[in-house]
């Protein structure tokens, strides 16, 4: 294996060897390390001290199930701290089976674009200004045309190359399809700082990076699929309509937020629904169910096809739920479009919806009203003054036009859950590292999914705890490059935890017990705790908005009521 | 009493005419628990997974009363 060096200020591409500190780093445990190793947490995250790094997990392109995802790490220019964005899709399995530990892209952006091609052999830096201002979809139909249909595509798109901070890094799935994305926090800004539009990788595997102890490896690797296909989420939940079957089970919970947090519930949750969206798919000649990478068990992901023959894979639950009920548009179709937009511009999906309910609340287009919705999301792309407003994020489009309702954590908007009805993932958006992010630590599970144990979504007690763990359980995931959806047999399965761990030992020839690993996802956070408090974040970052503390959320009538102590209290350990 | 019960991610297919998702009115005895609205909805006990009245998880044993809303679900996740 080795760690890539591109230097865009001098056009320089390095092969190193990966020094032993990093050899069992991989995933978010390896992107944040080295950019704590290396970034001046108060550097520009535009400028050209910051820096973009990849990183395969751990147990990525080996036979592990579900074990794809990219981690991309940088210092994010919509938070302003730490960031690491996973993405599924084949780019984490390609990179491992070219031999690759991390790619990190450093420096600043020349005149020119380029895109670096990487292979088993090396890698090639080219200039490619006739990439410029590209769509990611017909981005990758270029790419994948000239340099083979079963490479895997890393890109921008013009939301990249304008530096916007809600701008994202796109992967892809087998099918070419863009739509994979390292969303949150802005990276593809940071991509697009460095001028590179795109990475191409090429590699004859999927499955084939290097394994210790083979025999072991496989046992292991056998056992945990079992254990996925055995547990009644990831087994039978997820692979039957996705993740956006959670939007009528949240809207039940009076957890849905509807109208910029006003409601707990929408009364066309059903409509744009995953069963809705299986249903529509299938008719239309679609899937309900697609795997985002070879190898994976749970096959969560679908294939929407649009109206005027476009098909958007996937939509996702947290999508469906910012592009429709946060802006009470009601239409699949039109959420649908939406997010196809956001593929193609090259925007996280979250916080382009977010952002749009934000227009909304400012009177500039009007609640529900997806024709406009989409005409104004369309205007990012264009690059228009109002555009850039908009792809810029929440925060910023808030502050423009003198919204003071913005539901957003550092910078970061909140995905799909209320945390005055869910309070557990409250918890998770105040303190993580990362801003107001769901993964961090879904406490979605326990308070509404019946997965590892109940706490009372509703009541203050226990969601500190509850939140802690799964962000520590959460940074090991991140870095083993399992998909985070395995949690949810990690977490009821006793057996779980031990065999993702035996692979781990298998792979690398280690000894590892549960709290070993476990370790790493402490250190994780502490590392990432760190850059942030360098970069000038206090505990008075770690709060939620206060019209959470103070408007009561129906239909439950609760607010915010985890004291600030006990938000204080989470990194104790 | 009357229950507003909704079934979900293919529950309806136990319920003659009914939608995924759609609100669908019965008449029960006051105070039927959770139990008897599964057998009278012909749910198997394991597909129920997710027992939702008004909006908060609750045992299958608890007593219902006129005006509830329930939501049953089999297992479901993502995020």
């Amino acid at each position: 294996m080795r760690i890539i060096r591109l230097d865009m200020t001098n056009l320089s591409v390095k092969t190193e060897e990966v020094p032993e500190k990093y050899r069992l780093l991989g995933g978010r445990a390896l992107t944040s390390r080295i950019v704590v190793d290396e970034v001046d947490p108060t550097c520009n995250p535009i400028g050209p001290y910051n820096k973009l790094v990849f990183a395969p997990g751990l147990l990525s392109g080996t036979k592990a199930p579900s074990s794809g995802r990219l981690s991309v790490g940088a210092k994010s220019p919509l938070t302003g701290g730490i960031k690491e964005a996973n993405a599924g899709g084949i780019s984490a399995q390609r990179l491992a089976n070219a031999g690759v530990k991390a790619l990190v892209v450093e420096g600043a952006a020349r005149e020119k674009w380029y895109i670096l091609k990487i292979d088993g052999n090396g890698q090639q830096l080219i200039e490619a200004d006739e990439l410029a201002g590209k769509g990611t979809y017909e981005l990758l139909d270029i790419l994948r045309g000239k340099y083979g249909s079963k490479t895997a595509i890393i890109s921008i798109g013009p939301a990249g190359e304008m530096k916007l901070m809600n701008a994202g890094v796109s992967t892809c799935d087998q099918e070419g399809s863009t739509g994979r994305y390292a969303g949150r926090g802005g990276l593809g800004a940071v991509m697009g700082s460095k001028g590179l539009k795109a990475i191409v990788i090429d590699s004859p595997s999927y499955f084939d990076a290097p394994v210790a102890e083979g025999e072991r490896f496989q046992e292991a690797a056998r056992k945990f699929s079992g254990i996925l296909r055995e547990h009644p989420v990831c087994g039978q939940g997820l692979p039957s309509f996705g993740t956006n079957v959670l939007m009528n089970i949240v809207n039940e919970a009076g957890a849905l937020p509807t109208r910029n947090f006003r409601l707990g519930r929408f009364e066309h949750a059903n409509a744009v629904g995953g069963e809705t969206l299986a249903e529509v798919a299938v008719k239309r000649g679609g899937l309900a169910t697609h795997g985002c990478h070879p190898g994976c068990v749970m096959r969560c992901s679908n294939s929407y096809p649009l109206p005027d023959g476009k098909v958007v894979s996937p939509i996702e639950y947290e999508s469906a739920w910012s592009l429709g009920p946060h802006c009470e548009i009601k239409d699949l179709d039109v959420i649908g479009k939406l997010n196809y937009i956001c593929n193609d511009v090259g925007l996280d999906t979250i916080e382009a919806g977010g952002t749009l309910g934000i227009a909304m609340e400012a009177g500039i287009i009007p609640w529900g009203d997806g024709e406009r919705a989409v005409e104004l999301l369309e205007e990012v792309g264009k690059g228009t003054p109002l555009g850039r407003i908009i792809g810029n994020g929440a925060v910023f489009t808030a502050k423009a036009f003198g919204v003071s309702k913005v539901g957003a954590v550092k910078g970061q908007h909140m995905p799909a859950y209320d945390p005055r009805s869910a309070k557990g993932i409250g918890v998770t958006y105040a303190t993580s590292p990362m801003g107001a992010d769901h993964t961090a630590g879904y406490a979605i599970t326990a308070n509404i999914l019946k997965v590892g144990g109940f706490v009372d979504p509703l009541q203050a007690e226990g969601q500190v705890e509850l939140s802690r763990n799964l962000q520590i359980a959460t940074a090991l995931v991140d870095s083993s490059g399992l998909c985070l959806f395995v949690a949810f047999a990690l977490l009821d399965n006793p057996e779980g935890l031990p065999t993702m761990v035996e692979m781990l030992n298998a792979q690398y020839a280690l000894s590892l017990d549960v709290d070993g690993a476990l370790e790493m996802g402490k250190q994780v956070l502490r590392e990432e705790r760190a850059f942030n408090q360098n970069a000038g974040f206090t505990n008075a970052h770690d709060r939620v908005p206060e019209f959470f503390k103070n408007e009561k959320f129906p239909p439950h009538d609760t607010t915010f009521d985890v004291s600030d102590a006990d938000l204080d209290s989470v990194f104790n350990f | 009493m009357q229950l507003e019960v909704r079934v979900f991610a293919g529950l309806h297919r136990y319920i003659q005419g009914a939608g995924s998702g759609q609100s669908l009115n019965f008449e029960l005895k006051e105070g039927t628990d959770g139990y008897a609205l599964l057998n009278s909805l012909n749910i198997p006990l394991q597909e129920a997974f997710v027992f939702m009245v008004n909006g908060r998880r609750e045992d299958l044993a608890q007593s219902l009363h006129n005006g509830d809303r329930i939501g049953i679900f089999p297992p479901v996740g993502g995020g």
